[in-house]
């Protein structure tokens, strides 16, 4: 049951922080006066999220492969493949919720989610194959019945959160510098769920590292461990300048017509980032300050590069182009090299 | 108070201007011409909101190329659509702007934002808002800095009447101490301003010249 909650959780986050680009982004205002049936929408939306979800499509592709070249019989590997099937479409609902704003139907995904979880319990037979068929009757259902009334109806969840966000930012408004508060808006309120993914992802491996590293006892291994942690981090936490940087982008000529220096913001995202990096470098080192290994020079020499490479990756970043994500790796991967080569 | 010398501007292989040159006294000024002339970047050119490829732009006699930041304290620039962050309010914008201009918001932008009808406005979303909403902010942000140098890129586009006799209004009130260049179509409204009417196809021909 946790597994295939957490998948669930992969594929909503998954489309979290894509959905403005997966729902077709501004373009959609004008679309939506066109006479286009809700249909229409849905095989729209079904194509491109298999196209978004190419990657999650991998291991799911495997699974198969591995479920046919196993030494099974045919009832136990069709049985598999099944389960599967309908683990892949009961994503495809729970994405498809996000995208249409219908959280609703989570706990039902919950449901189904449990009976799917019932049905792979040993051993296999005729209950197994019930519970597999209520849970794949029930996924079908929700993919033929989960037709919205209007295309992205407003939701009370959704409202509640709007009005949570309005006080939240007549909060901020009232207390933040202009400048700060443009950077918070867009990263917190703007993009939340890329933002959020991004924190919990380098905040998620802060903790694995440090646990990881009392696991290996302070041995030879957890330098490297920590410098590979930082660079995977920082690689992580550069995506906030992308996401700076195009909310800046539409502005940027009406900001050139106003006396503000020209590396305005430059400076100013840069100093955001390296900010929201001292979360994951928060949570890290302290508890490897209670080794000999990492001393407060070796944790304050590591803090150091740790936020240079933060800089350092603005510029793979933002004049990459399209090797910009090459570039960032491979720039991180040289870091990790050097930072491993000076601390020996 | 608004003069600019050799301004070329060329987009790929098609040139727009070539060693452009004028000057502008105190006064209001309505620049029209055909559509596609180059009002527009003109416009953005002697803003800064586009780069020059070549020449030099004097904003009450400070270089916008060697003190850019001295010149831009003294202008003030309204394109013609609404490039504000969306998610700003108005008042952000406002704050915004009087920090880049290094002033406080004072109770005479408060005024305008007043008679402009923009009170109930202050905490909505840029991208909420209507067009002329929109527009009505980023004049009451022009008036901010007491500039010398106003560059208004169609600014009764989308206006009510109240508003269009207000920046009338407020157009006559500046012509005796700053430069009010904007580009207008509407002859009814370049008329109510009494603004000077600068032809494009003369100032090009005037530049051609030399």
């Amino acid at each position: 049951m946790l597994y295939i909650t957490l998948l669930q959780a992969v594929a909503f986050a998954w489309v979290a922080v894509q959905r403005s680009n997966i729902s077709g982004g501004s373009f959609i205002a004008y679309a939506s006066a066109l006479p286009i049936s809700l249909s229409q929408w849905r095989r729209v939306d079904l194509i491109v999220l298999l196209f978004a979800d190419s990657l999650l499509l991998i291991p799911a592709f495997a699974t198969v492969v591995v479920i046919f070249t196993s030494p099974v019989g045919v009832g136990q590997s069709t049985f598999q493949v099944v389960v599967v099937g309908t683990l892949f479409l009961l994503m495809l609902v729970t994405q498809l919720g996000v995208l249409e704003r219908r959280f609703s139907v989570l706990p039902s995904v919950l449901l189904t989610s449990l009976l799917l979880s019932l049905s792979l319990d040993p051993p296999l037979g005729i209950n197994s194959w019930l519970l597999l068929a209520v849970a794949l009757a029930s996924t079908v259902s929700f993919l033929l019945n989960l037709h919205p009334a209007k295309r992205f109806p407003n939701f009370s969840l959704l409202n509640a959160q709007t009005s949570l966000m309005k006080r939240l930012q007549l909060f901020f408004a009232q207390r933040i510098p202009p400048a700060s508060l443009i950077q918070i808006k867009a990263l917190f309120f703007e993009h939340p769920g890329a933002t959020a993914l991004r924190l919990s992802m380098v905040i998620a491996i802060a903790l694995g590292t440090a646990w990881l590293i009392r696991i290996f006892e302070f041995d030879a291994r957890a330098l490297p461990t920590a410098i590979i942690a930082l660079a995977t981090i920082a690689l992580i936490s550069s995506g906030f300048y992308r996401t700076l940087f195009n909310v800046h982008a539409p502005v940027r000529p009406f900001l050139a017509a106003l006396p503000i220096p020209r590396g305005f913001w430059m400076v100013r995202d840069t100093v955001a980032v390296m900010a929201l990096g001292t979360v994951p470098m928060g949570i890290l080192f302290p508890p490897l300050s209670d080794s000999a290994i990492f001393s407060i020079f070796v944790l304050i020499v590591l803090g150091i590069a740790y936020q240079s490479l933060l800089i350092l990756l603005r510029l793979p970043l933002l004049y990459g182009g399209r090797q910009s994500v090459l570039l960032s790796v491979m720039l991180a991967g040289i870091w990790s090299g050097a930072a491993m080569a000076a601390m020996r | 108070m608004l003069r600019f010398e050799g301004l070329d501007k060329t987009y790929g292989e098609r040139t727009i201007f070539q060693s452009l040159s004028y000057s502008l006294h105190c006064g209001v000024y309505a620049l029209q011409g055909s559509n596609g002339i180059g009002k527009s970047t003109l416009l953005k050119l002697l803003s800064g909101a586009e780069a020059l490829d070549a020449g030099e732009v004097w904003i009450n006699g400070n270089s916008l190329v060697r003190s850019p930041m001295v010149a831009k304290r003294h202008l003030s620039y309204v394109p013609d659509n609404c490039p504000i962050y969306p998610f700003m309010t108005g008042r952000a914008f406002l704050t915004f702007i009087a920090m880049a201009k290094k002033v406080e918001l004072g109770p005479d932008i408060l005024d305008l934002v007043h008679k402009f009808g923009l009170n109930t406005y202050l905490d909505t979303r840029v991208d909420t808002m209507s067009l002329g909403t929109q527009k009505k902010f980023l004049l009451s942000a022009a008036w901010i800095g007491d500039p010398q140098v106003l560059l208004l890129d169609e600014p009764s586009n989308g206006l009510d009447a109240k508003a269009r006799e207000l920046l009338v209004h407020l157009f006559q009130e500046r012509q005796h101490r700053s430069t009010v260049l904007f580009s207008a179509h509407d002859a009814d409204f370049v008329a109510a301003t009494e603004a000077t009417v600068l032809n494009m196809d003369h100032i090009l021909t005037k530049s051609a010249h030399g």
